[in-house]
C-alpha cells in the first residue's frame, strides 16, 4: 500500500508528518510507521508513540530532512478476514514543538466460506427425505447467506435438482419412489459460494403396493383349488410379498393360507375338505406396507348327503324327515336337496323332487299303495360354480304302504308266567304292535283258551289303538293260553303270535300274629309271627321280613319254607317305636303286599355305664376301660358289650350334632328368686357362645344349713352354657367357682333348674308321702378324679324340712358323663322335695376355677317317671337337636360292630385297630338277662396324637404290630374295573361299570434303630409280618385304614440307616 | 321284573349272582367267589343251552345235589338298586374238575341245562306211544319219568297219528322231539327260570319281534360283524315222504318257493334245487305238509346269517329280530341261531343270527 501521512504540525520548517503504510498477507498485516519533516536539517531525538490495534512507543533519531520519508517502525498483527483495524501513531520530542500524528483504517479482506458437512439423509419417504448437514468449519469472514442443496440420480450429479434454503435441513418432497439419489450442498456468503459439500447417497421408499386385481379360484377336487391373480406391482411400488387368505363356511373367518414371493400370481391349495364353502382373498406386501386386498369368487365342495332319513306313512301320504348334517346348510356349500326314489326296490331314473332350501322334510303326497317306496337324497350345492351334488343318502326305511303288521310281541303275560290277579278274575293281557309300514294300530283280536281246550274264545275285532285288553273270568285252577293279532291301516291283520301259556293266581295275604298294631313290648327284642293265607289254597312257599325304624331298615330275613315264626336279632332300643314288615310267596309263586306293624319298646333298663379311652402309641392300640354305674332298682347288668363305628362320616354327624347343642340347643332360663344383690353379666367364651351368668353373691345364711354355700369370699356362676352336650343330647347346667371353698366343693348345683335357694313351696316339686322316689342326675367335672354327692330334701306342706337328707357319694374318674342314682321313700307328712347335687375332689385338694356340669336331673316315683323338673326344663331339646341326633343315631348303627361282647363289669379291654388321629365313636351297652339292654353315649375317642407313627397289625388276631415312622411315605392308586363298547352308530363308545376296585398301597420309610428314643420296628419285623398267611391291617397317621395283602418287602441300607419299603393291595375282609 | 328297554341301550353297572338251587330248583344260598363264567345257547346243540363255570373251592357243596342259576343284574348308578335281571338259566354242574395250587384250591363246571336229564335218560324197553294219544300229554310223561314237572306248552290238543315206537337205549329227549315234531311243535328247551318249554312251531315272521339291532342312537351292536350268504345250495323245493300204514301209500307233502320276492324261487333260479326226508312222522297230512313249509324254511334260512356282537340283552332262541346297518344298507328280519355270554366285565353277547327268507 502506498503511505498516507497525517496532517504536519510545527512551526517554521519544522512541520513534522506522521506517515502509515501497511500490507496484508492472508490475515496477517504488517505496519509501516514513517516520519518526515519539511526542515533541511534535523538530527534530533523524537519519539513515535503507537496506538490502537498496535501500540507502544519507539524514540529515534530523525536523520531525513527535506520531507524524506524516514521508516520509524514496522509492526505485524494477525487479524481476522472481514475485520478492520486503526493503528495511530503520534510523534513527539520534535524541535520545533510539533506533534503530528496520524490514523489508518486496515481492513482484512472477506473470502468464500469453506464447504459444509457432507450431508445426513433422514425420514425417507417413498417422495423424499430431510436432509441436515453441518455449517461450514469457516465463513470466509462473512456470514452464510444461504445453502444450496442439490439431488441427483448419478453420483456425478448431471442433471441434479437445485434448491436453496437458509437453515442448515432441508425436506425434500419431489423425489421419485424406490430410487437412489444423492445428495450435496454448498454455502453461500457475501464473497460467494462455498465448493460442494460431499455426497450422500439414499433411495426413496417404494409406494405402497397396489392390490392384485382380477383374484379367481378354480376348483380341480374337494381338496385341491387353484387361486391365480393379476400383478401390479410397478418400480416404485413393487411386491416383496403376496399373503393369500382362506375365508370357509365353519369359522366364518378369514386366515392366511400362504405367504408367497412377490413374483407369485397363483397358488394352490391342497388343504380344503368336503362339505365347506371358501373364498380367497390376496394383498401384497412392500417395506412400505400392504396393499388392499383382492377377493376372489367363492367356490364349494361337495357337501355332504343328508342323514337319517326316515319315511313315516301319512294317511295316503309319505312324509320324509331327514338331517342336515352340520356345516352343510346355512354358510355351508349346501343350497337345496334333491330327492330320489324307488319303487320295489328299483330307484327312478330321475330326482322325484328338487328342493331350493335345505329343508329336512318332505311330502311324498298320493304314493301308490301296491308298491313299496324307499327314498334317498342327496345335497345340492349350486350357490357357486361348478355346481356340486352330494353322494346319496342312506336310503330311508322302505315304506310299504298298507303292509300287514307283524306278528306282535307279547308284554304280560309272558309264555309261562303266573299272572296275579286282584281278585276280580280279570286278566289284563298286553302287547306290543309291529308295523312294518309304520302305521299305528288300528284294530287288534285276542284270543285265549283253556290250555287242553281247542276251541279259542275271542274278544272280536276291536277297533283300538290300545296294545291291552281285559279277559274276564280265567279260573284259577287252569292253564290259560292266549294270542294277539293287530291291524295297521292295511286291511290284513297280522300273525298271530306264539301263543303264550299263562296260569292266574291270586296273591296270598297275610296278617300279624305278634306282635299287634301298637303293641307295647317290654324287652329289647322281638319275634315275629304272622298268619299265611292264600285264597288259592296253596300253601306258603317264602317269606321275608323286615325290622325298620323310621326310614332306615335294621334287618333284613327270609326264607324259603312255611316258617310264620322268627326271631329277630336286631338288639331293640328302650322307648322307641319300631315297624315290622312282612311278606309272604305261594306255590304259584306269587308274593304278598308288605304288611306292617307298629310297636313300642318299654323296658326296664340295667344301670349304664361310661368308657373311658386310653390310646397307648407303643402299639397303636387303644384301651377302653369300661366302669357300671349302679342304679338301685334297675335290672342287674349281667354284661357289657363294647361297640365301634369307624366310619369317616361320623365326625360330620358328630359335630354337626354339638354344634345344633350349642347353636340350636333350647333357651333355658335359670331364674334366681333369692335376694336382690345379685348382678347379670353377659361374656364371650371363645367367640363361639355367650353365656349369661348371675352371680351369686355370698350367702350368710343357707337356707338348710348344708352344704357350703356360706363363706364370705366364695363366688359362684351358674349359667346355660354347655362345654358339650348332655349324655342325651340335652344341654348341661355348668357351674363354676372362681374361688377356692373351704369345705371342698368345687360345684354346688342346688335345686337344678331353677338355681333358687329359697324355700318357697313354689320352689320345690310336689311329692306324695310314704313314696318310694328315684332321684338321678347325669354328672361331669372338669377333674380327673372327682367325688359326687347326691342328697333329697323333704318339705312338709309349709315348706318346712322334716328330715335331714341321707347322704352319699360316688367317686369318679374321668371327663365324661356319669349318671348318679338313689332311691328314698318319702317321710310321713312329705309333700315337696328338693334335689342337690354336689360336686368336688376326692380328696381335700382344691383347684380354683374348675368346672362342673349336670344334665337331666330326674326325680321319679317309683318305676313310674314323674320328671322333677317339667316345662321349660333341660330335658327339652329342640327339633333340629333332635334331627341331628338321630342322624348321627342312624348312621352309627348303620356302620357300627361290636367289638366285644359278654365282658365282665368294670372291666378294660384292648382294641389293637382303632384309626389312628381321628375319632372313632364307641358306645358300651349294658345287659339285663331279661333281656334289655341300656346303651350308653356315642362317645368319640381318638387314637392319638399318632405323632407320625404308622402301624401294621398282622398275625394271630391281629396282635402282632410293627410301626414306622421316619421318612414314611405313603403313595395310594385307587381304579374302579371299567370297560368300554362301542355301538355301530354311537360316535362315543358306552361304559360299563363293576363292582371291583383296585387300591394299590406302597409305603417306604427308614428305620429308627433301637438305640435311639422312640425306635421304629425293624425292617426284619415288617419282613416277618408279611410273612405271615393271613392279611394285615394298615393304618396311617391320617386315619386311613386298610386291610391288605402285602405283595413284596424290601429291605434297604442306607450308609448307617436301614430302610424298608413294600407295596401291598387293600383286600375284602 | 319287566325290563325297561332303556336300561339295556345306556351305560352299565353289572353284576353276576350265581345262585345255589336244590335238585327241586329252590334258592339255597349265592355261589361266592366266582371266578369266570361262559354261557352258550344253540338251536345247534342237543342240549341247547350250557357253560362254563369257574369258581372257589368250597367242601360243603356236593356237586351232585346242587343246579346253578346264574343272574346277570343291571344295577342304577346312584343307589344300585336294581334295574333289571335276567336268569342264564338253572344248570346242571357235571363233573367238576378240581384245581388246586399253594394259593388255594378253585372248581371249573361244565354246566348244562336240564334237557341233560332227558339225554341221559334211556329207555330200558321199547317206548310206545299208541295212535291217538294225547300228544303234549305223552311228553309230559316222559319228563316226569325223569323227575322233572314243569313244562309250559301250548296245547293245541293234537294226538298222535300212528303208533310211534323207540327202540332200547333210546334217549327220552330224542322221544319228546319225535312226538314234538310228528305235531309240528318246536324241540324242547329250558328257560332261565329251568322250566321245560315247547309251542306249536309258527313262521319266523309270524313270531313277535324281541329285539331290533338298529345302527341309531339307541344302537347296542359292535360295528364289527360279519354277513355271510351262500344261495348256492339252498333248495327251493322240499320233497318230505311220511311214514305208511299197512299197505296204504305213504304220505307226501311237497314245499315250492315260487315266491318272485325270493331270490331263492324258482321264478328266480329258473331251476328247482330239491330236499327230500322219507319216513317223516306227522300226525296228518296237514302237519307233513307244514312240516314241508317249515323244512323249507329252514332250509332258506341258513343261507344268510349275520354273526353280531352285542351288548347283553335277554334273548331267547329261534326269537325274530331286526337287523340293520345303514351305512352298508343291511336290513333283515332274523332269527336267533345260537349266542353267548361270559362273566367278564362289559362283554358282549356274540349272536348269530339267521335270515328270514320269506317262502
Amino acid at each position: 500500500m502506498a503511505i498516507t501521512w497525517g496532517a504536519g504540525d510545527g512551526s517554521g520548517y519544522g512541520i513534522f508528518y506522521v506517515g502509515i503504510d501497511y500490507s496484508i498477507s492472508g490475515t496477517s498485516v504488517t505496519v509501516r510507521y514513517y516520519v518526515r519533516t519539511e526542515a533541511n536539517s534535523v538530527n534530533d531525538t523524537q519519539k513515535l508513540t503507537f496506538y490502537g490495534k498496535i501500540s507502544g512507543s519507539k524514540s529515534f533519531t530523525m536523520n531525513t530532512p527535506n520531507m524524506g520519508a524516514q521508516l520509524v517502525h514496522t509492526a505485524s498483527f494477525t487479524g481476522s478476514r472481514g475485520s478492520s483495524y486503526t493503528v495511530s501513531a503520534s510523534l513527539s520530542g520534535t524541535y520545533s514543538g510539533g506533534t503530528p500524528s496520524h490514523s489508518r483504517t486496515i481492513t482484512i479482506p472477506a473470502v468464500e466460506p469453506s464447504k459444509p458437512g457432507t450431508p445426513s439423509v433422514s425420514s425417507i419417504t417413498s417422495n423424499g427425505a430431510k436432509v441436515t448437514w453441518s455449517a461450514p468449519t469457516n465463513n470466509g469472514g462473512s456470514s452464510i447467506k444461504r445453502y444450496q442443496v442439490s439431488f441427483s440420480e448419478s453420483s456425478s450429479f448431471s442433471n441434479d435438482d437445485r434448491a436453496y434454503t437458509t437453515s442448515r435441513s432441508y425436506t425434500s418432497t419431489s423425489r421419485a419412489p424406490n430410487k437412489t439419489y444423492w445428495v450435496r450442498v454448498r454455502a453461500e456468503n457475501g464473497v460467494g459460494w462455498s465448493g460442494w459439500s460431499g455426497s450422500r447417497s439414499f433411495k426413496t421408499k417404494p409406494s405402497t403396493p397396489s392390490a392384485p386385481s382380477s383374484v379367481s379360484v378354480s376348483r380341480t377336487n374337494d381338496t385341491r383349488q387353484v387361486i391365480s391373480w393379476n400383478r401390479n406391482n410397478t418400480s416404485g411400488a413393487p411386491y416383496d410379498n403376496l399373503y393369500v387368505e382362506r375365508w370357509d363356511s365353519v369359522t366364518n373367518s378369514y386366515s392366511v393360507r400362504a405367504t408367497l414371493s412377490g413374483s407369485a400370481s397363483s397358488y394352490t391349495d391342497t388343504g380344503t375338505v368336503a362339505n365347506r364353502r371358501y373364498r380367497y382373498r390376496v394383498r401384497a406386501k412392500n417395506s412400505s406396507g400392504y396393499s388392499s386386498y383382492g377377493y376372489s369368487n367363492y367356490i364349494s365342495t361337495t357337501p355332504l348327503p343328508p342323514t337319517n332319513v326316515k319315511a313315516t306313512k301319512s294317511g295316503g301320504n309319505i312324509v320324509l324327515t331327514w338331517s342336515i348334517p352340520e356345516d352343510t346348510g346355512g354358510d355351508g356349500p349346501g343350497n337345496g336337496i334333491e330327492i330320489w326314489h324307488a319303487t320295489d326296490g328299483v330307484w327312478d331314473g330321475t330326482a322325484l323332487a328338487v328342493l331350493n332350501t335345505m329343508a329336512t322334510t318332505y311330502t311324498h303326497l298320493s304314493v301308490n299303495n301296491a308298491v313299496t317306496h324307499t327314498y334317498r337324497l342327496k345335497t345340492r350345492a349350486t350357490k357357486d360354480t361348478p355346481n356340486l351334488y352330494s353322494a346319496y343318502s342312506s336310503p330311508s326305511n322302505t315304506v310299504q304302504l298298507l303292509a300287514p303288521p307283524l306278528a306282535p310281541t307279547v308284554i304280560s303275560p309272558a309264555d309261562g308266567s303266573v299272572y296275579a290277579d286282584d281278585g276280580s278274575g280279570e286278566t289284563v293281557v298286553t302287547w306290543q304292535h309291529n308295523p312294518v309300514d309304520t302305521t299305528d294300530q288300528t284294530k287288534f283280536e285276542v284270543q285265549w283258551r283253556a290250555n287242553e281246550d281247542v276251541e279259542w274264545q275271542t274278544s272280536g275285532e276291536i277297533e283300538s289303538t290300545e296294545s291291552s285288553y281285559i279277559i274276564p273270568d280265567l279260573s284259577h285252577e287252569q292253564t290259560w293260553v292266549w294270542r294277539v293279532r293287530t291291524w295297521g291301516e292295511y286291511a290284513d291283520p297280522s300273525p298271530f303270535n306264539v301263543a303264550s301259556t299263562f296260569t292266574v293266581s291270586s296273591p296270598p295275604t297275610v296278617d300279624w300274629v305278634s306282635p299287634v298294631d301298637e303293641d307295647i313290648i317290654n324287652l329289647a327284642s322281638v319275634t315275629a309271627e304272622w298268619l299265611y293265607s292264600d285264597p288259592d289254597g296253596t300253601a306258603q312257599t317264602g317269606w321275608e321280613v323286615e325290622l325298620w325304624q323310621d326310614d332306615q331298615r335294621l334287618e333284613h330275613q327270609s326264607g324259603d319254607d312255611d316258617s310264620t315264626l322268627v326271631p329277630m336279632e336286631t338288639q331293640l332300643q328302650n322307648e322307641v317305636q319300631y315297624e315290622l314288615r312282612v311278606r309272604v310267596r305261594d306255590e304259584a309263586p306269587l308274593w304278598s303286599d308288605w304288611v306292617s306293624v307298629f310297636f313300642t319298646t318299654d323296658f326296664l333298663k340295667p344301670a349304664g355305664a361310661t368308657i373311658i379311652g386310653n390310646y397307648n402309641r407303643d402299639d397303636g392300640s387303644m384301651g377302653i376301660t369300661i366302669n357300671n354305674q349302679v342304679v338301685v332298682g334297675a335290672p342287674d347288668t349281667v354284661y357289657n358289650e363294647v361297640w365301634v363305628s369307624e366310619d369317616p362320616s361320623l365326625h360330620t354327624l358328630y359335630e354337626a350334632w354339638e354344634e345344633a347343642v350349642i347353636n340350636a340347643g333350647p333357651t333355658i332360663t335359670y331364674t334366681w328368686l333369692g335376694t336382690a344383690n345379685m348382678s347379670p353379666s353377659v361374656e364371650t367364651i371363645d367367640g363361639l357362645v355367650t353365656r349369661t351368668n348371675v352371680l351369686l353373691r355370698p350367702q350368710p345364711n343357707p337356707p338348710d344349713g348344708v352344704g357350703g354355700w356360706a363363706t364370705s369370699n366364695s363366688t359362684r356362676y351358674v349359667s346355660s352354657f354347655d362345654e358339650g352336650a348332655g349324655p342325651e343330647g340335652h344341654p348341661a347346667l355348668m357351674v363354676e367357682r372362681t374361688t377356692e371353698s373351704p369345705n371342698n366343693i368345687i360345684a354346688d348345683v342346688y335345686a337344678i333348674g331353677s338355681t333358687d335357694t329359697s324355700t318357697s313351696v313354689e320352689h320345690l316339686t310336689e311329692v306324695l308321702p310314704d313314696t318310694q322316689y328315684t332321684a338321678s342326675v347325669y354328672l361331669k367335672s372338669g377333674l380327673a378324679a372327682w367325688r359326687s354327692w347326691m342328697y333329697i330334701y323333704w318339705y312338709d306342706g309349709t315348706g318346712t324340712l322334716i328330715s335331714n337328707p341321707e347322704t352319699g357319694w360316688v367317686d369318679q374318674e374321668g371327663s365324661d358323663w356319669t349318671r348318679i342314682s338313689m332311691t328314698e321313700t318319702s317321710p310321713a307328712g312329705a309333700a315337696y322335695a328338693r334335689l342337690r347335687v354336689f360336686v368336688g375332689t376326692t380328696g381335700g385338694n382344691i383347684i380354683g376355677g374348675e368346672t362342673a356340669w349336670v344334665a337331666d336331673a330326674q326325680l321319679e316315683e317309683g318305676p313310674d317317671v314323674t320328671p322333677f323338673f317339667t316345662g321349660d326344663s333341660i330335658n327339652q331339646a329342640t327339633e333340629e337337636v333332635q334331627n341331628a341326633r338321630q342322624a348321627l343315631e342312624a348312621a352309627w348303627r348303620s356302620t357300627a360292630r361290636l367289638l366285644a361282647t359278654d365282658l365282665d363289669l368294670n372291666t378294660t379291654i384292648t382294641y389293637d385297630l382303632p384309626r389312628l388321629g381321628v375319632n372313632s365313636y364307641y358306645r358300651v351297652i349294658t345287659a339285663s338277662d331279661l333281656p334289655s339292654y341300656n346303651e350308653g353315649a356315642i362317645v368319640p375317642l381318638m387314637a392319638g396324637p399318632t405323632h407320625g407313627w404308622m402301624f401294621l397289625n398282622g398275625g394271630p388276631d391281629f396282635t402282632q404290630s410293627v410301626r414306622l415312622r421316619a421318612e414314611l411315605k405313603i403313595g395310594r392308586t385307587q381304579s374302579r374295573e371299567k370297560t368300554y363298547n362301542r355301538y355301530k352308530g354311537r360316535p362315543k363308545p358306552i361304559p360299563t361299570v363293576g363292582e371291583g376296585i383296585t387300591h394299590q398301597i406302597s409305603v417306604s420309610a427308614k428305620i429308627r434303630p433301637t438305640n435311639r428314643p422312640e425306635p421304629s420296628s425293624s425292617a426284619d419285623d415288617v419282613v416277618e409280618l408279611s410273612l405271615q398267611p393271613g392279611d394285615v391291617y394298615m393304618r396311617d397317621p391320617l386315619g386311613h385304614k386298610w386291610l391288605v395283602s402285602i405283595d413284596q418287602v424290601e429291605p434297604e441300607v442306607y450308609g448307617l440307616y436301614e430302610a424298608v419299603s413294600f407295596s401291598a393291595q387293600e383286600v375284602e375282609g | 321284573m319287566s325290563i325297561d328297554p332303556s336300561v339295556l341301550i345306556g351305560r352299565r353297572n353289572e353284576r353276576w349272582r350265581f345262585d345255589l338251587l336244590t335238585l327241586n330248583d329252590t334258592y339255597i344260598r349265592p355261589l361266592r367267589r366266582v371266578v369266570d363264567g361262559k354261557f352258550d345257547f344253540s338251536i345247534h346243540n342237543t342240549i341247547r343251552s350250557g357253560g362254563d363255570l369257574t369258581c372257589a373251592y368250597e367242601p360243603d357243596i356236593d356237586w351232585l345235589k346242587v343246579r346253578i342259576q346264574p343272574w346277570y343284574i343291571l344295577l342304577d348308578d346312584d343307589d344300585e338298586t336294581e334295574l333289571a335281571k335276567w336268569p342264564m338259566g338253572v344248570f346242571i354242574p357235571e363233573s367238576p374238575g378240581e384245581k388246586f395250587s399253594s394259593t388255594g384250591a378253585s372248581v371249573e363246571l361244565q354246566l348244562y341245562d336240564k334237557l341233560l336229564l332227558l339225554s341221559r335218560d334211556e329207555v330200558e324197553s321199547t317206548w310206545v306211544v299208541p295212535k291217538g294219544t294225547d300228544g303234549l300229554l305223552a311228553v309230559r310223561q316222559v319228563i316226569e319219568s325223569v323227575t322233572e314237572t314243569q313244562l309250559v306248552a301250548e296245547d293245541l290238543g293234537k294226538t298222535i297219528a300212528g303208533d310211534m315206537v323207540w327202540d332200547v337205549g333210546e334217549t327220552k329227549l330224542r322221544i319228546i322231539n319225535d312226538l314234538l315234531e310228528s305235531m309240528n311243535y318246536f324241540s324242547l328247551w329250558v328257560d332261565g327260570y329251568g322250566r321245560y318249554r315247547t309251542n306249536p312251531y309258527i313262521e319266523p315272521m309270524s313270531r313277535g319281534l324281541a329285539w331290533e339291532f338298529v345302527d341309531d342312537r339307541d344302537s347296542i351292536y359292535s360295528p364289527d360283524y360279519e354277513h355271510k350268504a351262500d344261495y348256492f345250495n339252498a333248495p327251493n323245493k322240499v320233497i318230505l315222504i311220511g311214514q305208511a300204514e299197512g299197505d296204504e301209500e305213504a304220505p307226501r307233502a311237497v314245499a315250492l318257493n315260487e315266491n318272485p320276492e325270493s331270490p331263492l324261487s324258482f321264478q328266480n333260479r329258473g331251476t328247482w334245487i330239491s330236499y327230500t326226508e322219507q319216513g317223516v312222522e306227522a300226525d296228518s297230512l296237514g302237519t307233513l305238509q307244514a312240516i314241508a313249509q317249515r323244512r323249507l324254511a329252514e332250509k332258506s334260512q341258513v343261507t344268510s346269517s349275520f354273526t353280531v356282537n352285542s351288548a347283553h340283552i335277554p334273548l331267547e332262541l329261534n326269537g325274530l329280530v331286526r337287523f340293520v346297518d345303514s351305512e352298508y344298507d343291511r336290513e333283515a328280519y332274523c332269527v336267533l341261531q345260537s349266542f353267548s355270554v361270559n362273566t367278564q366285565l362289559g362283554s358282549m353277547m356274540e349272536l348269530e343270527m339267521r335270515r328270514v327268507v320269506e317262502t
